[in-house]
Protein backbone atom coordinates (compact mmCIF):
# COMPACT_ATOMS: atom_id res chain seq x y z
CA UNK A 1 0.00 0.00 0.00
CA UNK A 2 1.27 3.45 -0.93
CA UNK A 3 2.19 5.55 2.11
CA UNK A 4 -0.26 8.34 2.77
CA UNK A 5 0.96 11.54 1.16
CA UNK A 6 0.72 13.52 4.41
CA UNK A 7 2.54 10.95 6.58
CA UNK A 8 5.38 12.70 8.44
CA UNK A 9 5.48 15.42 5.77
CA UNK A 10 4.94 18.21 8.28
CA UNK A 11 6.26 18.86 11.75
CA UNK A 12 5.85 21.03 14.82
CA UNK A 13 9.01 23.10 15.16
CA UNK A 14 7.96 25.22 18.10
CA UNK A 15 5.37 25.10 20.83
CA UNK A 16 4.31 27.24 23.74
CA UNK A 17 1.89 26.92 26.63
CA UNK A 18 0.52 29.40 29.11
CA UNK A 19 -1.57 29.11 32.23
CA UNK A 20 -3.52 31.04 34.79
CA UNK A 21 -2.07 30.43 38.21
CA UNK A 22 -4.64 29.61 40.88
CA UNK A 23 -6.76 32.71 41.40
CA UNK A 24 -5.19 34.52 38.45
CA UNK A 25 -7.39 35.92 35.67
CA UNK A 26 -6.23 36.23 32.07
CA UNK A 27 -8.25 36.58 28.90
CA UNK A 28 -8.18 33.81 26.30
CA UNK A 29 -6.56 36.26 23.89
CA UNK A 30 -3.77 36.98 26.35
CA UNK A 31 -3.19 33.28 27.03
CA UNK A 32 -3.15 32.53 23.28
CA UNK A 33 -0.71 35.34 22.63
CA UNK A 34 1.59 34.32 25.50
CA UNK A 35 1.70 30.77 24.13
CA UNK A 36 2.34 32.13 20.63
CA UNK A 37 5.23 34.28 21.83
CA UNK A 38 6.86 31.23 23.42
CA UNK A 39 6.21 29.05 20.35
CA UNK A 40 7.78 31.56 17.94
CA UNK A 41 10.87 31.84 20.14
CA UNK A 42 11.03 28.07 20.54
CA UNK A 43 10.93 27.67 16.74
CA UNK A 44 13.68 30.25 16.30
CA UNK A 45 11.43 32.31 14.04
CA UNK A 46 10.45 35.95 13.90
CA UNK A 47 6.85 37.03 14.28
CA UNK A 48 6.69 38.11 10.65
CA UNK A 49 7.65 34.62 9.47
CA UNK A 50 4.13 33.41 10.40
CA UNK A 51 2.00 33.42 7.25
CA UNK A 52 -0.77 31.07 8.39
CA UNK A 53 -3.00 31.20 11.48
CA UNK A 54 -5.45 28.54 12.60
CA UNK A 55 -7.55 28.63 15.74
CA UNK A 56 -10.28 26.43 17.10
CA UNK A 57 -13.82 27.46 17.85
CA UNK A 58 -14.34 30.63 19.83
CA UNK A 59 -13.48 29.99 23.49
CA UNK A 60 -16.31 29.67 25.99
CA UNK A 61 -14.97 32.80 27.65
CA UNK A 62 -14.91 34.84 24.42
CA UNK A 63 -17.73 33.78 22.12
CA UNK A 64 -17.08 35.87 19.09
CA UNK A 65 -17.40 34.58 15.55
CA UNK A 66 -14.23 34.10 13.41
CA UNK A 67 -11.99 33.83 16.44
CA UNK A 68 -9.00 33.30 14.12
CA UNK A 69 -9.55 36.85 12.94
CA UNK A 70 -10.15 38.16 16.47
CA UNK A 71 -6.86 36.58 17.54
CA UNK A 72 -4.85 37.74 14.53
CA UNK A 73 -6.10 41.29 14.99
CA UNK A 74 -5.31 41.23 18.73
CA UNK A 75 -1.72 40.09 18.15
CA UNK A 76 -1.35 41.97 14.85
CA UNK A 77 -0.76 39.08 12.52
CA UNK A 78 -1.68 39.50 8.85
CA UNK A 79 -2.00 35.89 7.65
CA UNK A 80 -2.56 34.92 4.03
CA UNK A 81 -3.93 31.55 5.15
CA UNK A 82 -6.31 31.55 8.11
CA UNK A 83 -9.38 29.81 9.49
CA UNK A 84 -11.22 28.56 12.53
CA UNK A 85 -11.09 24.77 12.53
CA UNK A 86 -14.36 23.92 14.16
CA UNK A 87 -15.62 20.43 14.59
CA UNK A 88 -16.62 21.75 17.97
CA UNK A 89 -13.54 22.09 20.16
CA UNK A 90 -12.06 18.91 18.63
CA UNK A 91 -11.11 21.14 15.72
CA UNK A 92 -8.15 22.28 17.82
CA UNK A 93 -6.75 18.76 17.49
CA UNK A 94 -7.43 18.70 13.76
CA UNK A 95 -5.63 22.03 13.27
CA UNK A 96 -2.38 20.10 12.91
CA UNK A 97 -3.79 18.14 9.96
CA UNK A 98 -5.05 21.30 8.29
CA UNK A 99 -1.68 22.96 8.88
CA UNK A 100 0.07 19.93 7.37
CA UNK A 101 -2.17 20.18 4.31
CA UNK A 102 -1.41 23.88 4.00
CA UNK A 103 2.37 23.64 4.29
CA UNK A 104 2.79 20.54 2.13
CA UNK A 105 0.68 22.09 -0.62
CA UNK A 106 2.68 25.30 -0.52
CA UNK A 107 -0.28 27.44 0.50
CA UNK A 108 1.60 28.53 3.61
CA UNK A 109 5.07 28.05 5.09
CA UNK A 110 4.74 28.57 8.84
CA UNK A 111 1.28 27.92 10.23
CA UNK A 112 0.54 28.96 13.80
CA UNK A 113 -2.05 26.67 15.44
CA UNK A 114 -3.33 28.29 18.59
CA UNK A 115 -6.08 27.85 21.14
CA UNK A 116 -6.89 29.17 24.59
CA UNK A 117 -9.75 29.53 27.01
CA UNK A 118 -10.41 30.80 30.48
CA UNK A 119 -13.96 29.55 30.70
CA UNK A 120 -13.55 27.84 34.06
CA UNK A 121 -13.68 31.23 35.72
CA UNK A 122 -16.95 32.34 34.17
CA UNK A 123 -19.88 32.49 36.54
CA UNK A 124 -22.50 30.88 34.30
CA UNK A 125 -20.33 28.06 32.94
CA UNK A 126 -22.79 25.23 33.64
CA UNK A 127 -25.70 27.04 32.04
CA UNK A 128 -23.45 28.38 29.28
CA UNK A 129 -22.29 24.93 28.19
CA UNK A 130 -25.71 23.33 28.41
CA UNK A 131 -27.10 26.11 26.20
CA UNK A 132 -24.47 25.41 23.54
CA UNK A 133 -24.35 21.63 23.60
CA UNK A 134 -27.94 20.54 24.03
CA UNK A 135 -30.74 20.57 21.50
CA UNK A 136 -32.44 23.94 22.14
CA UNK A 137 -35.81 22.56 21.09
CA UNK A 138 -35.97 18.90 22.08
CA UNK A 139 -33.59 18.53 25.04
CA UNK A 140 -33.10 21.90 26.72
CA UNK A 141 -36.72 22.40 27.92
CA UNK A 142 -36.36 19.35 30.19
CA UNK A 143 -33.92 21.21 32.44
CA UNK A 144 -30.93 18.95 31.93
CA UNK A 145 -27.24 19.47 32.57
CA UNK A 146 -24.51 18.12 30.26
CA UNK A 147 -23.66 15.14 32.51
CA UNK A 148 -27.26 13.96 32.02
CA UNK A 149 -26.51 13.42 28.33
CA UNK A 150 -23.22 11.62 28.96
CA UNK A 151 -24.99 9.51 31.58
CA UNK A 152 -27.26 8.17 28.81
CA UNK A 153 -24.13 6.80 27.13
CA UNK A 154 -22.79 5.41 30.42
CA UNK A 155 -26.04 3.57 31.13
CA UNK A 156 -26.06 2.05 27.65
CA UNK A 157 -22.38 1.12 27.93
CA UNK A 158 -23.08 -0.77 31.13
CA UNK A 159 -26.17 -2.37 29.59
CA UNK A 160 -24.58 -3.39 26.27
CA UNK A 161 -21.00 -4.16 27.28
CA UNK A 162 -21.12 -5.02 30.98
CA UNK A 163 -18.99 -2.03 32.01
CA UNK A 164 -19.15 -1.52 35.78
CA UNK A 165 -18.96 1.39 38.19
CA UNK A 166 -15.59 -0.01 39.32
CA UNK A 167 -14.34 0.29 35.73
CA UNK A 168 -15.37 3.95 35.55
CA UNK A 169 -13.94 4.66 38.97
CA UNK A 170 -10.58 3.08 38.10
CA UNK A 171 -10.23 5.63 35.29
CA UNK A 172 -10.78 8.46 37.79
CA UNK A 173 -8.22 7.01 40.23
CA UNK A 174 -5.56 6.59 37.54
CA UNK A 175 -6.08 10.08 36.10
CA UNK A 176 -5.60 11.45 39.59
CA UNK A 177 -2.45 9.31 40.01
CA UNK A 178 -0.99 11.17 37.01
CA UNK A 179 -2.58 14.52 37.79
CA UNK A 180 -1.11 14.98 41.27
CA UNK A 181 2.33 15.35 39.65
CA UNK A 182 1.31 18.17 37.30
CA UNK A 183 1.78 21.72 38.65
CA UNK A 184 -1.27 23.03 36.76
CA UNK A 185 -3.65 20.08 37.23
CA UNK A 186 -6.73 21.54 38.82
CA UNK A 187 -7.46 18.52 41.03
CA UNK A 188 -3.81 17.93 42.03
CA UNK A 189 -4.36 19.65 45.36
CA UNK A 190 -6.90 16.99 46.31
CA UNK A 191 -4.14 14.38 46.48
CA UNK A 192 -4.40 10.70 45.67
CA UNK A 193 -7.83 9.09 45.84
CA UNK A 194 -9.13 5.55 46.25
CA UNK A 195 -11.81 3.60 44.40
CA UNK A 196 -13.98 3.80 47.51
CA UNK A 197 -13.67 7.59 47.59
CA UNK A 198 -14.71 7.82 43.95
CA UNK A 199 -17.69 5.54 44.51
CA UNK A 200 -18.75 7.44 47.61
CA UNK A 201 -18.55 10.86 45.94
CA UNK A 202 -21.85 12.69 45.38
CA UNK A 203 -24.06 11.49 42.56
CA UNK A 204 -24.32 14.05 39.75
CA UNK A 205 -26.24 12.13 37.09
CA UNK A 206 -26.51 8.42 37.79
CA UNK A 207 -24.33 6.47 37.24
CA UNK A 208 -21.91 9.41 37.07
CA UNK A 209 -20.56 10.66 40.38
CA UNK A 210 -18.56 13.80 41.00
CA UNK A 211 -15.19 12.07 40.58
CA UNK A 212 -16.36 10.61 37.24
CA UNK A 213 -16.80 14.13 35.84
CA UNK A 214 -14.09 16.42 34.48
CA UNK A 215 -13.24 19.30 36.74
CA UNK A 216 -13.66 22.92 35.72
CA UNK A 217 -10.16 24.38 35.70
CA UNK A 218 -7.41 25.43 35.56
CA UNK A 219 -8.75 28.97 35.37
CA UNK A 220 -7.19 29.37 31.94
CA UNK A 221 -4.78 27.69 29.54
CA UNK A 222 -3.35 28.43 26.12
CA UNK A 223 -1.33 26.38 23.67
CA UNK A 224 0.40 27.21 20.40
CA UNK A 225 2.23 25.09 17.83
CA UNK A 226 4.08 26.16 14.71
CA UNK A 227 3.89 23.76 11.79
CA UNK A 228 6.06 23.68 8.69
CA UNK A 229 7.22 21.07 6.20
CA UNK A 230 9.39 18.20 7.38
CA UNK A 231 12.19 19.52 5.13
CA UNK A 232 12.08 22.95 6.74
CA UNK A 233 11.85 21.30 10.13
CA UNK A 234 14.96 19.21 9.58
CA UNK A 235 16.89 22.36 8.67
CA UNK A 236 15.51 24.58 11.44
CA UNK A 237 14.76 22.49 14.48
CA UNK A 238 16.96 20.24 16.60
CA UNK A 239 13.93 18.23 17.70
CA UNK A 240 10.90 18.49 15.46
CA UNK A 241 7.71 16.62 16.34
CA UNK A 242 6.37 14.98 13.19
CA UNK A 243 2.70 14.80 12.37
CA UNK A 244 2.45 11.13 11.40
CA UNK A 245 -1.28 10.79 11.06
CA UNK A 246 -4.57 12.49 11.72
CA UNK A 247 -8.20 11.55 11.28
CA UNK A 248 -11.56 12.95 12.22
CA UNK A 249 -15.20 11.95 12.12
CA UNK A 250 -18.40 13.82 12.77
CA UNK A 251 -21.51 11.74 13.48
CA UNK A 252 -24.15 14.11 14.86
CA UNK A 253 -24.76 17.33 16.69
CA UNK A 254 -27.19 16.68 19.55
CA UNK A 255 -27.03 13.46 21.58
CA UNK A 256 -30.63 12.31 21.19
CA UNK A 257 -30.62 13.07 17.47
CA UNK A 258 -27.70 10.62 17.11
CA UNK A 259 -30.37 7.91 17.45
CA UNK A 260 -31.99 9.17 14.24
CA UNK A 261 -28.78 8.17 12.41
CA UNK A 262 -30.06 4.82 11.17
CA UNK A 263 -27.46 4.12 8.51
CA UNK A 264 -24.07 5.45 7.51
CA UNK A 265 -21.42 4.87 4.88
CA UNK A 266 -19.11 4.32 7.89
CA UNK A 267 -19.01 1.34 10.24
CA UNK A 268 -20.40 2.92 13.39
CA UNK A 269 -21.58 -0.34 14.93
CA UNK A 270 -25.15 -1.54 14.80
CA UNK A 271 -27.20 1.61 14.25
CA UNK A 272 -28.85 3.34 15.90
CA UNK A 273 -26.62 3.52 18.97
CA UNK A 274 -24.90 6.02 21.25
CA UNK A 275 -22.07 3.73 22.38
CA UNK A 276 -19.99 3.72 19.19
CA UNK A 277 -18.52 7.14 18.52
CA UNK A 278 -16.61 8.63 15.61
CA UNK A 279 -13.41 7.93 17.57
CA UNK A 280 -13.31 4.51 15.92
CA UNK A 281 -13.29 5.99 12.41
CA UNK A 282 -10.96 8.87 13.29
CA UNK A 283 -8.50 6.36 14.76
CA UNK A 284 -8.60 4.11 11.71
CA UNK A 285 -7.88 7.09 9.46
CA UNK A 286 -5.08 8.36 11.71
CA UNK A 287 -3.37 4.97 12.01
CA UNK A 288 -3.64 4.37 8.27
CA UNK A 289 -2.06 7.75 7.55
CA UNK A 290 0.62 7.26 10.20
CA UNK A 291 1.57 3.76 9.12
CA UNK A 292 2.16 2.70 12.72
CA UNK A 293 0.62 -0.10 14.76
CA UNK A 294 -1.17 0.11 18.10
CA UNK A 295 1.90 -1.28 19.87
CA UNK A 296 4.00 1.59 18.48
CA UNK A 297 2.02 4.08 20.60
CA UNK A 298 3.94 5.04 23.75
CA UNK A 299 1.47 7.46 25.31
CA UNK A 300 -2.19 8.32 24.83
CA UNK A 301 -4.24 11.38 25.65
CA UNK A 302 -7.97 10.68 25.51
CA UNK A 303 -10.85 13.11 25.55
CA UNK A 304 -12.36 12.05 28.86
CA UNK A 305 -14.79 14.66 30.01
CA UNK A 306 -16.37 11.75 31.88
CA UNK A 307 -14.69 8.56 33.07
CA UNK A 308 -16.57 6.19 30.75
CA UNK A 309 -15.46 8.21 27.74
CA UNK A 310 -11.86 7.09 28.35
CA UNK A 311 -13.08 3.49 28.22
CA UNK A 312 -14.93 4.06 24.94
CA UNK A 313 -11.90 5.88 23.51
CA UNK A 314 -9.36 3.20 24.48
CA UNK A 315 -11.59 0.56 22.90
CA UNK A 316 -12.28 2.49 19.72
CA UNK A 317 -8.64 3.52 19.36
CA UNK A 318 -8.05 -0.22 19.04
CA UNK A 319 -6.31 -1.00 22.32
CA UNK A 320 -9.00 -3.31 23.72
CA UNK A 321 -12.43 -4.73 22.99
CA UNK A 322 -15.25 -2.69 24.49
CA UNK A 323 -16.38 -5.65 26.58
CA UNK A 324 -12.85 -6.06 27.98
CA UNK A 325 -11.81 -2.43 28.30
CA UNK A 326 -12.75 -2.23 31.99
CA UNK A 327 -10.43 -5.15 32.76
CA UNK A 328 -7.80 -3.60 30.47
CA UNK A 329 -7.75 -0.40 32.52
CA UNK A 330 -8.02 -2.19 35.87
CA UNK A 331 -4.89 -4.19 34.96
CA UNK A 332 -2.95 -0.95 35.45
CA UNK A 333 -1.69 -0.79 31.87
CA UNK A 334 -2.83 2.85 31.57
CA UNK A 335 -1.48 3.88 34.98
CA UNK A 336 1.96 5.18 35.96
CA UNK A 337 4.43 2.42 35.14
CA UNK A 338 2.01 0.69 32.77
CA UNK A 339 2.71 -0.18 29.14
CA UNK A 340 0.22 2.36 27.77
CA UNK A 341 0.53 5.51 29.86
CA UNK A 342 -2.77 7.35 29.39
CA UNK A 343 -3.67 10.94 30.22
CA UNK A 344 -0.23 11.61 31.63
CA UNK A 345 -1.12 15.15 32.74
CA UNK A 346 -4.19 13.84 34.56
CA UNK A 347 -6.36 14.26 31.48
CA UNK A 348 -9.57 16.20 31.37
CA UNK A 349 -10.74 14.42 34.54
CA UNK A 350 -7.89 15.58 36.80
CA UNK A 351 -5.93 18.21 34.85
CA UNK A 352 -9.31 19.70 34.13
CA UNK A 353 -11.26 21.56 31.50
CA UNK A 354 -10.50 25.27 31.32
CA UNK A 355 -12.93 25.43 28.38
CA UNK A 356 -12.23 24.48 24.77
CA UNK A 357 -8.48 24.65 25.38
CA UNK A 358 -8.55 21.28 27.14
CA UNK A 359 -7.89 19.99 23.62
CA UNK A 360 -4.75 22.15 23.38
CA UNK A 361 -3.70 20.95 26.83
CA UNK A 362 -3.75 17.35 25.54
CA UNK A 363 -1.61 18.31 22.53
CA UNK A 364 0.80 20.31 24.68
CA UNK A 365 1.16 17.34 27.04
CA UNK A 366 1.94 15.02 24.10
CA UNK A 367 4.54 17.38 22.64
CA UNK A 368 6.14 17.93 26.05
CA UNK A 369 6.32 14.17 26.66
CA UNK A 370 7.87 13.56 23.22
CA UNK A 371 10.47 16.27 23.88
CA UNK A 372 11.19 14.94 27.36
CA UNK A 373 9.91 18.16 28.93
CA UNK A 374 6.83 16.97 30.83
CA UNK A 375 5.75 19.34 33.58
CA UNK A 376 4.34 16.39 35.52
CA UNK A 377 5.37 12.75 35.36
CA UNK A 378 7.70 12.16 32.37
CA UNK A 379 7.29 8.88 30.48
CA UNK A 380 10.89 7.94 29.78
CA UNK A 381 11.76 7.38 26.14
CA UNK A 382 8.31 8.17 24.77
CA UNK A 383 8.64 8.42 20.98
CA UNK A 384 5.12 8.27 19.62
CA UNK A 385 1.97 9.81 21.08
CA UNK A 386 -1.69 9.60 20.21
CA UNK A 387 -3.98 12.50 21.04
CA UNK A 388 -7.75 12.05 20.92
CA UNK A 389 -10.20 14.91 21.15
CA UNK A 390 -13.97 15.09 21.33
CA UNK A 391 -16.12 18.10 20.68
CA UNK A 392 -19.80 18.38 21.42
CA UNK A 393 -21.87 15.59 22.91
CA UNK A 394 -19.61 12.79 21.57
CA UNK A 395 -20.37 14.45 18.22
CA UNK A 396 -16.97 15.22 16.71
CA UNK A 397 -13.89 13.07 17.18
CA UNK A 398 -10.34 13.81 16.13
CA UNK A 399 -7.23 11.64 16.50
CA UNK A 400 -3.69 12.84 15.84
CA UNK A 401 -0.51 10.74 16.01
CA UNK A 402 2.74 12.57 16.69
CA UNK A 403 6.32 11.32 16.91
CA UNK A 404 9.79 12.64 17.60
CA UNK A 405 11.13 10.53 14.75
CA UNK A 406 10.01 9.97 11.16
CA UNK B 1 -38.80 28.46 35.37
CA UNK B 2 -38.76 26.40 32.20
CA UNK B 3 -36.72 27.38 29.20
CA UNK B 4 -39.03 27.57 26.21
CA UNK B 5 -37.91 25.54 23.23
CA UNK B 6 -36.56 27.37 20.21
CA UNK B 7 -39.28 26.29 17.82
CA UNK B 8 -39.58 27.19 14.16
CA UNK B 9 -42.10 27.05 11.32
CA UNK B 10 -40.83 23.55 10.53
CA UNK B 11 -41.69 22.20 13.98
CA UNK B 12 -44.75 24.29 14.80
CA UNK B 13 -47.23 21.45 14.02
CA UNK B 14 -45.47 19.26 16.60
CA UNK B 15 -45.86 21.84 19.39
CA UNK B 16 -49.39 22.74 18.28
CA UNK B 17 -50.40 19.07 18.47
CA UNK B 18 -48.98 18.77 22.00
CA UNK B 19 -51.14 21.68 23.12
CA UNK B 20 -54.17 19.66 22.03
CA UNK B 21 -52.92 16.55 23.79
CA UNK B 22 -51.43 14.71 20.82
CA UNK B 23 -47.90 13.45 20.14
CA UNK B 24 -47.07 13.53 16.43
CA UNK B 25 -44.13 12.57 14.24
CA UNK B 26 -43.43 12.56 10.51
CA UNK B 27 -43.25 9.85 7.90
CA UNK B 28 -41.62 10.22 4.49
CA UNK B 29 -43.98 9.42 1.62
CA UNK B 30 -41.00 8.88 -0.69
CA UNK B 31 -38.83 6.45 1.32
CA UNK B 32 -41.27 5.42 4.10
CA UNK B 33 -38.76 6.28 6.86
CA UNK B 34 -40.01 7.58 10.18
CA UNK B 35 -38.70 11.12 10.64
CA UNK B 36 -38.07 12.68 14.05
CA UNK B 37 -37.13 15.34 15.09
CA UNK B 38 -39.53 17.25 12.81
CA UNK B 39 -38.15 19.02 9.76
CA UNK B 40 -39.09 20.21 6.28
CA UNK B 41 -37.04 17.67 4.33
CA UNK B 42 -36.50 13.94 4.89
CA UNK B 43 -32.88 13.52 6.07
CA UNK B 44 -32.71 10.00 4.64
CA UNK B 45 -33.77 10.55 1.01
CA UNK B 46 -33.96 14.37 0.91
CA UNK B 47 -37.55 14.34 -0.27
CA UNK B 48 -39.89 17.07 0.95
CA UNK B 49 -42.93 14.75 0.86
CA UNK B 50 -43.35 14.40 4.61
CA UNK B 51 -46.67 13.72 6.33
CA UNK B 52 -47.60 14.15 9.99
CA UNK B 53 -48.76 11.02 11.84
CA UNK B 54 -50.19 10.51 15.33
CA UNK B 55 -48.03 8.50 17.75
CA UNK B 56 -49.66 6.13 20.25
CA UNK B 57 -47.27 7.58 22.81
CA UNK B 58 -46.15 4.15 23.91
CA UNK B 59 -42.59 2.91 24.03
CA UNK B 60 -39.65 1.72 26.11
CA UNK B 61 -36.86 3.37 28.07
CA UNK B 62 -33.79 3.41 25.80
CA UNK B 63 -31.53 5.00 28.42
CA UNK B 64 -31.93 7.19 31.49
CA UNK B 65 -30.25 8.99 34.34
CA UNK B 66 -31.28 10.43 37.66
CA UNK B 67 -30.09 14.02 37.72
CA UNK B 68 -29.22 15.49 41.12
CA UNK B 69 -28.03 18.94 40.07
CA UNK B 70 -30.07 21.58 38.31
CA UNK B 71 -28.66 23.84 35.59
CA UNK B 72 -29.68 26.90 37.60
CA UNK B 73 -30.02 27.36 41.36
CA UNK B 74 -33.78 28.12 41.21
CA UNK B 75 -34.46 24.60 39.87
CA UNK B 76 -32.44 22.76 42.53
CA UNK B 77 -35.57 22.29 44.66
CA UNK B 78 -37.01 20.08 41.87
CA UNK B 79 -34.05 17.67 41.96
CA UNK B 80 -33.56 14.79 41.58
CA UNK B 81 -35.42 14.08 38.36
CA UNK B 82 -35.24 11.13 35.98
CA UNK B 83 -34.26 12.17 32.46
CA UNK B 84 -33.66 9.94 29.50
CA UNK B 85 -34.39 8.78 26.02
CA UNK B 86 -37.58 6.94 25.09
CA UNK B 87 -37.86 4.68 22.04
CA UNK B 88 -41.40 5.01 20.69
CA UNK B 89 -43.14 1.97 19.21
CA UNK B 90 -43.35 3.79 15.86
CA UNK B 91 -39.53 3.68 15.71
CA UNK B 92 -38.25 7.08 16.77
CA UNK B 93 -36.38 8.32 19.86
CA UNK B 94 -36.91 11.43 21.93
CA UNK B 95 -35.41 13.00 25.04
CA UNK B 96 -37.85 13.21 27.91
CA UNK B 97 -38.48 13.18 31.61
CA UNK B 98 -39.60 9.93 33.21
CA UNK B 99 -42.34 10.79 35.67
CA UNK B 100 -41.82 8.65 38.76
CA UNK B 101 -40.58 9.00 42.32
CA UNK B 102 -39.40 5.39 42.34
CA UNK B 103 -36.06 6.04 40.65
CA UNK B 104 -34.54 2.74 41.74
CA UNK B 105 -37.11 0.81 39.70
CA UNK B 106 -36.19 2.45 36.38
CA UNK B 107 -34.70 0.02 33.86
CA UNK B 108 -33.59 0.12 30.24
CA UNK B 109 -36.32 -1.58 28.20
CA UNK B 110 -39.09 -0.71 30.66
CA UNK B 111 -42.49 0.07 29.10
CA UNK B 112 -43.59 3.71 29.36
CA UNK B 113 -46.42 5.86 28.04
CA UNK B 114 -46.78 9.54 27.35
CA UNK B 115 -48.05 12.12 29.85
CA UNK B 116 -48.72 15.64 28.65
CA UNK B 117 -47.30 18.15 31.08
CA UNK B 118 -48.99 21.54 30.64
CA UNK B 119 -46.08 23.72 31.70
CA UNK B 120 -47.66 26.98 30.55
CA UNK B 121 -50.28 28.26 28.13
CA UNK B 122 -47.62 28.14 25.44
CA UNK B 123 -45.85 24.92 26.26
CA UNK B 124 -46.94 21.32 26.69
CA UNK B 125 -44.01 18.96 27.22
CA UNK B 126 -44.36 15.25 26.52
CA UNK B 127 -43.12 13.22 29.47
CA UNK B 128 -43.35 9.49 30.04
CA UNK B 129 -44.50 7.37 32.96
CA UNK B 130 -43.73 3.70 33.59
CA UNK B 131 -46.61 1.38 32.72
CA UNK B 132 -47.60 -0.95 35.53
Amino acid sequence: MKPHHLRAKAAIIGFGDSYCARGEQKSALRLATEATRIAIADAGLRKDDIDGVLTGRAPGSDRRFQWNNIFSAYAKFTPTYSSEITIHAAGLNSMLKHAAMAVTSGVATYVLCVGADSGAGTADKVKGVVDIDTDPEFELPYGLIVPALYAQVAMRLMHEYGITEEDLSTVSVQCQNWGVHHPHATKASKGLITLDQVMASPMVCAPLRLWHCAAWGPAGTGGAMIVTTAENAAALSPRPIYILGSGECETHEYMTDRLALRSSRLDLGRLPNITTTGCKIAAELAFEMAGVARQDIDIVQTASNFAHMELIALAELGFAEKRDVGHFVRSGITDIGGALPTNTNGGWLSFGQPGVSCVMDSLVEAVRQLRGEALGKQVMGAQTALVHAVGGMTACNSVTILSNHR
Amino acid sequence: MVQLPRWSEETRPYWDALRSGKLVYQRCLACAEVVFHPRAICPYCLSDRLEWCPSRGVGRIYSFTVQYRAPIAEQQKDMPIALGIVELDEGFHMFTQFVTRDFSSLRIGQAVEVRFDRVSEELVLPKFAPVA
